[in-house]
């Protein structure tokens, strides 16, 4: 998946992100969505660059031969790297942490499958092969990764 | 570079081959070489599954399954049916980008 039709879909990963952080018992908060959603907004659009630009430039340079692999592992120091460098999740729950580091690096993974539509070597053995293992952690870490996030707003809400 | 290791379906048969030369030219990756006036497959894990070799030998001896090697490509197959193709110039499966 080039940039491009990544970036596409990003409006709407950002407003189901703003309405997750904003939704408070009073309505959606645009303060609370902007301020808490944030480390979110930017993660998504490291592991964007991370799995369709980071990925393939540094293809020959990053270990294992598989592509989802690769993107997993250039999503995760990526990933690893921002909210460092940021401080992202300093100070707020846990379970954020936890949330990013399973979900981006995942998303890098998916991303940095896509392009092996573009190269000179790949097969399509050895694609149906990756997506064979890989589909089913994708899915699971989405899964993963909602359930988290539902017990956190519910949480948030006094629900549990 | 090389992708993934023992997945391709790329079968030679040299009983069946005349050392005709056809294979190594077309392929792209230089998984053939001639040996003894009969082509050897040097290594297979270099193949690409692209199918010049098998549709290009006119005696039969290379069978691949070939397709388009390209996740996007095969995650929209399995979702709507049908062989995995690119699409990105709206052919549809009458060839690849």
């Amino acid at each position: 998946m080039e940039i491009n039709p990544a970036l596409k879909k990003y409006p709407l990963y950002a407003i189901i992100i703003l309405v997750i952080f904003g939704l408070k018992p009073s309505g959606v908060l645009f303060r609370d969505a902007w301020v808490d959603g944030m480390p979110f907004l930017l993660l998504g659009l490291i592991s964007v660059f991370a799995g369709a630009l980071v990925t393939p430039v540094l293809l020959p340079f990053v270990p294992f031969r598989s592509f989802a692999l690769k993107g997993w592992l250039v999503g995760l120091i990526s990933t690893s790297l921002t909210i460092r460098f940021f401080g992202l999740f300093d100070g707020m729950n846990k379970i954020f942490l936890i949330v990013a580091v399973l979900f981006f690096p995942l998303a890098s993974s998916y991303i940095a499958l896509q392009f092996t539509g573009s190269t000179t070597f790949t097969g399509m053995s050895g694609v149906k092969k990756e997506l064979k293992f890989g589909v089913p952690l994708y899915i699971a870490g989405v899964i993963l990764s909602v359930i988290f996030m539902v017990i956190f707003k519910l949480g948030q809400l006094g629900v549990i | 570079m090389k992708y993934l290791v023992g997945v391709t379906t790329l079968k030679f048969f040299p009983e069946k081959c005349t050392g005709c030369g056809m294979c190594i030219e077309v392929c792209p990756r230089g998984v053939f070489k001639l040996q003894d006036k009969k082509a050897i497959v040097t290594d297979g894990d270099l193949c690409m599954e692209c199918g010049a070799c098998a549709n290009n030998c006119e005696f039969g001896a290379i069978t691949v399954n070939s397709g388009v090697g390209c996740a996007a490509a095969i995650i929209n197959s399995m979702l709507y049916g049908g062989e995995p193709f690119c699409g990105c110039s709206g052919d549809k499966g009458d060839g690849c980008c």
